[in-house]
């Protein structure tokens, strides 16, 4: 089984939030450990949010890459100029980069990879096959199961089959308590995203990780 | 004319030899060696058993497929990217309820290294000439039969059942890592591969050979001086001396272990 | 022809073996030598005590002393080179020894010498003594045995008259074999501990030797 856990991103994980509010936004990345720490200086990234116009056009994603340089996590670019409305996404390449958590404040509030608010989203490529319970680490009210099934192809087509299946994603919706659907079927290899319509400080966490919610 | 003679013939010799080999119980070994391209360490242990005897004169013991009863344990790493190909999870796009439409980047997955640990034991069989030694050794004396030269050993179908432990044990690590599922089975016939059965041949070779080589089993031992009664209030021990021991095979109508013994009061 | 023969483990003895066992045994076990009563326990010796002969009118009884030197075997064929008054036959053993026979001699009343009444004066003779016989084996558990031996007949050499010789030779007969009760040789022994010896066959006297037959 692969760990499920939006407290602590790795390489298979990524971390989208809206931005709304024009103005200035700075944010830090670090482990989680270091997460409660307040901003310096130091390991500061921007994004500066420019109102959009009437004919701004449809809102865009921006792609920033978290990677390790020595023992500071960095972000690719440091500094973005996005509109209102826009979506920033986080990931990183690197697969030995044992966890990280993006937090940061500005302009429209604070916001924080390991506890989600509202019109951010968490995805998670589940590798192994199992059934996954998870459910909100910090407040425990809402909860799901995905069931992960493995698909091992015996021959070339269906080796294509399960590789054409790894671009379609499946979408979970949380709103508020509510989430849907509650429960849900993949493939080993397929990519779930959580989109967080409202609510308020929450985390996607297998309940194996959290004491008392197995 | 020596002052005892004691003599068995090929039955009770077989009785002596088989106790001897339980009597010298589990032998014990560790070291370090190479498994194919890997190094790895390794602890064994071995024992003997059986055998059918076989007395040829003037002074050897013949072990026709005895049985060398050993168990293995090593582990060695294994980069699974030296055998499973790049792979990336394609970009997945999904439209969002409060944004249109998110993608994922392209995540490409980094295929560890492993590390799989191999406990292993079974049995070969072996046959061996050994000579007679009796001599003394500090206040007993002791009769070995000890192996001449070094025995050969099939190790072939010992490493062809190692190799498949590899197999079954790479199997059932590799299950654990995420993305192998539709890679799994091609994995594990690419690590047997890339060890082959030379490469687990020239691992136990090294391993077991060196248990055979010097064997050595005790059919006697007893101090020389020598309890003929224990003490039986009041009167004390009554002990002689074992002056000279010897021991050969003789053949007439059939052929026995024969053992002299001079005793001195 | 093998040493098991139809059996699958032997041991033999050669009578110069038993002779060190019997030297050894009697070594470490002097009392069984020598059998006294208490007037005439020897001075720091080991012996087995005796009760005296009591006999009515003689104050204390007859006190006396028996002491053996350490018995040698001899297995058919005889080797005594024509010495022996019992000389073997197949399968039988002779056992030789030298007895002193020791009495306290009492006088109450000594007209000619005054000194003597009164007084006990030990008086001996010794005697050499042949016997003839055979092994024994007692069996307690499979490889678990002694052999022992058992006295048929016993000669002692020039005795007159031939009575007294026959009343001698009695006495000393079951005296011997009493002696003899107390040696034992078990299987181990005569294996030198080699192996058990589980017996099916003997103890036989052959060449010089006693022999057993059996299974480890």
């Amino acid at each position: 089984m692969d760990t499920l856990d939006s407290r602590s991103l790795r390489y298979i994980d990524c971390f989208a939030q809206k931005f709304t509010t024009p103005g200035h936004v700075y944010y830090r990345i670090s482990t989680l450990a270091g997460a409660c720490l307040p901003f310096g200086e130091e390991g500061e990234f921007t994004i500066d949010i420019r109102t959009r116009s009437e004919k701004g056009g449809e809102s865009q994603q921006h792609d920033v890459q978290v990677k390790r340089e020595g023992n500071r996590f960095v972000a690719d670019p440091p500094n973005l100029e996005i509109h209102a409305g826009d979506m920033v996404l986080w990931n990183t390449p690197d697969p030995n980069i044992a966890g990280y958590v993006v937090v940061g404040e500005g302009a429209g509030g604070k916001f924080d990879s390991s506890a989600l608010n509202s019109e951010a989203v968490f995805t998670h490529a589940f590798g192994s096959p199992g059934e996954y319970k998870w459910v909100d680490a910090h407040r425990g009210k809402i909860s799901g199961v995905i069931h992960v099934r493995s698909l091992d192809p015996k021959d070339k087509e269906q080796c294509q089959k399960w590789l054409a299946t790894l671009e379609e994603g499946s979408l979970i919706v949380v709103e508020g308590d509510s989430v849907r659907p509650k429960k849900m079927e993949i493939l080993t290899g397929q990519t779930v995203f959580w989109a967080i319509q409202k609510a308020s400080g929450i985390s996607i966490t297998d309940s194996r990780l959290v004491t008392g919610k197995n | 004319m020596p002052d005892i003679i004691a003599a068995a013939d090929e039955t009770a010799a077989t009785n002596l030899i088989h106790a001897a080999e339980t009597t010298l119980g589990t032998l014990s070994k560790s070291g370090s060696g190479s498994l194919g391209p890997f190094n790895t360490s390794w602890n064994a242990s071995a024992s003997f058993s059986g055998g059918m005897i076989d007395l040829i004169a003037p002074n050897v013991v013949r072990i026709t497929n005895g049985q060398f009863n050993y168990a293995l344990g090593f582990s060695f790493s294994f980069d699974l990217s030296n055998i499973l190909p790049d792979f990336c999870l394609p970009q997945v796009c999904i439209p969002i309820p409060f944004d249109g439409k998110l993608c994922t980047p392209k995540i490409c997955i980094n295929w560890p290294t492993i590390t799989i640990p191999i406990s292993h034991s079974g049995a070969i069989n072996f046959t061996a000439d050994f000579s007679l030694n009796a001599h003394l050794s500090g206040s007993d004396w002791l009769i070995d039969i000890v192996v001449v030269g070094i025995p050969f050993l099939q190790i072939g179908p010992a490493a062809a059942a190692i190799l498949a432990a590899i197999g079954a044990a790479a199997s059932l690590i590799l299950l654990a890592v995420p993305f192998i599922g539709p890679f799994l089975a091609a994995a594990v016939a690419g690590i047997t591969a890339f060890i082959g059965i030379a490469g687990v041949t020239g691992l136990l070779g090294p391993i077991l050979t060196p248990f055979v080589s010097g064997l050595t089993f005790n059919v006697y031992k007893q101090p020389k001086l020598f309890q003929v009664l224990p003490p039986a209030l009041p009167d004390p021990a009554v002990n002689v001396y074992l002056d000279a021991i010897t021991a050969v095979v003789a053949s007439s109508n059939e052929d026995e272990l024969v053992i002299s013994v001079d005793i001195s009061p | 022809m093998s040493f098991t023969e139809a059996e699958t483990v032997f041991a033999g003895v050669n009578e110069t073996g038993v002779n060190d066992l019997l030297k050894a045994f009697f070594t470490a076990r002097p009392r069984f030598l020598t059998y006294a009563t208490p007037a005439l326990v020897p001075p720091a010796s080991p012996f087995t005590s005796v009760p005296v002969i009591s006999f009515p009118g003689i104050p204390g009884g007859v006190e006396y002393r028996i002491r053996f030197e350490i018995p040698t075997v001899d297995f058919d064929p005889d080797s005594s080179g024509g010495t022996s008054p019992l000389p073997v036959g197949p399968g039988q053993l002779n056992i030789r020894t030298k007895v002193t026979l020791t009495v306290g001699c009492y006088r109450y009343v000594d007209d000619n010498i005054k000194e003597r009444q009164g007084a006990m004066v030990p008086i001996s003779t010794s005697l050499e003594v042949w016997a003839r016989g055979k092994p024994t084996v007692t069996y307690f558990s499979p490889g678990v045995g002694e052999v022992g031996f058992l006295l048929e007949e016993v000669e002692i050499v020039d005795i007159t008259p031939d009575s007294l010789e026959s009343v001698l030779e009695c006495i000393l007969r079951m005296i011997l074999q009493a002696v003899l009760r107390n040696v034992r040789l078990p299987f181990n022994a005569l294996t030198a501990g080699a192996f058990s010896l589980a017996l099916l066959r003997g103890p036989e006297i052959e060449d010089d030797q006693v022999k057993l037959y059996g299974n480890a």
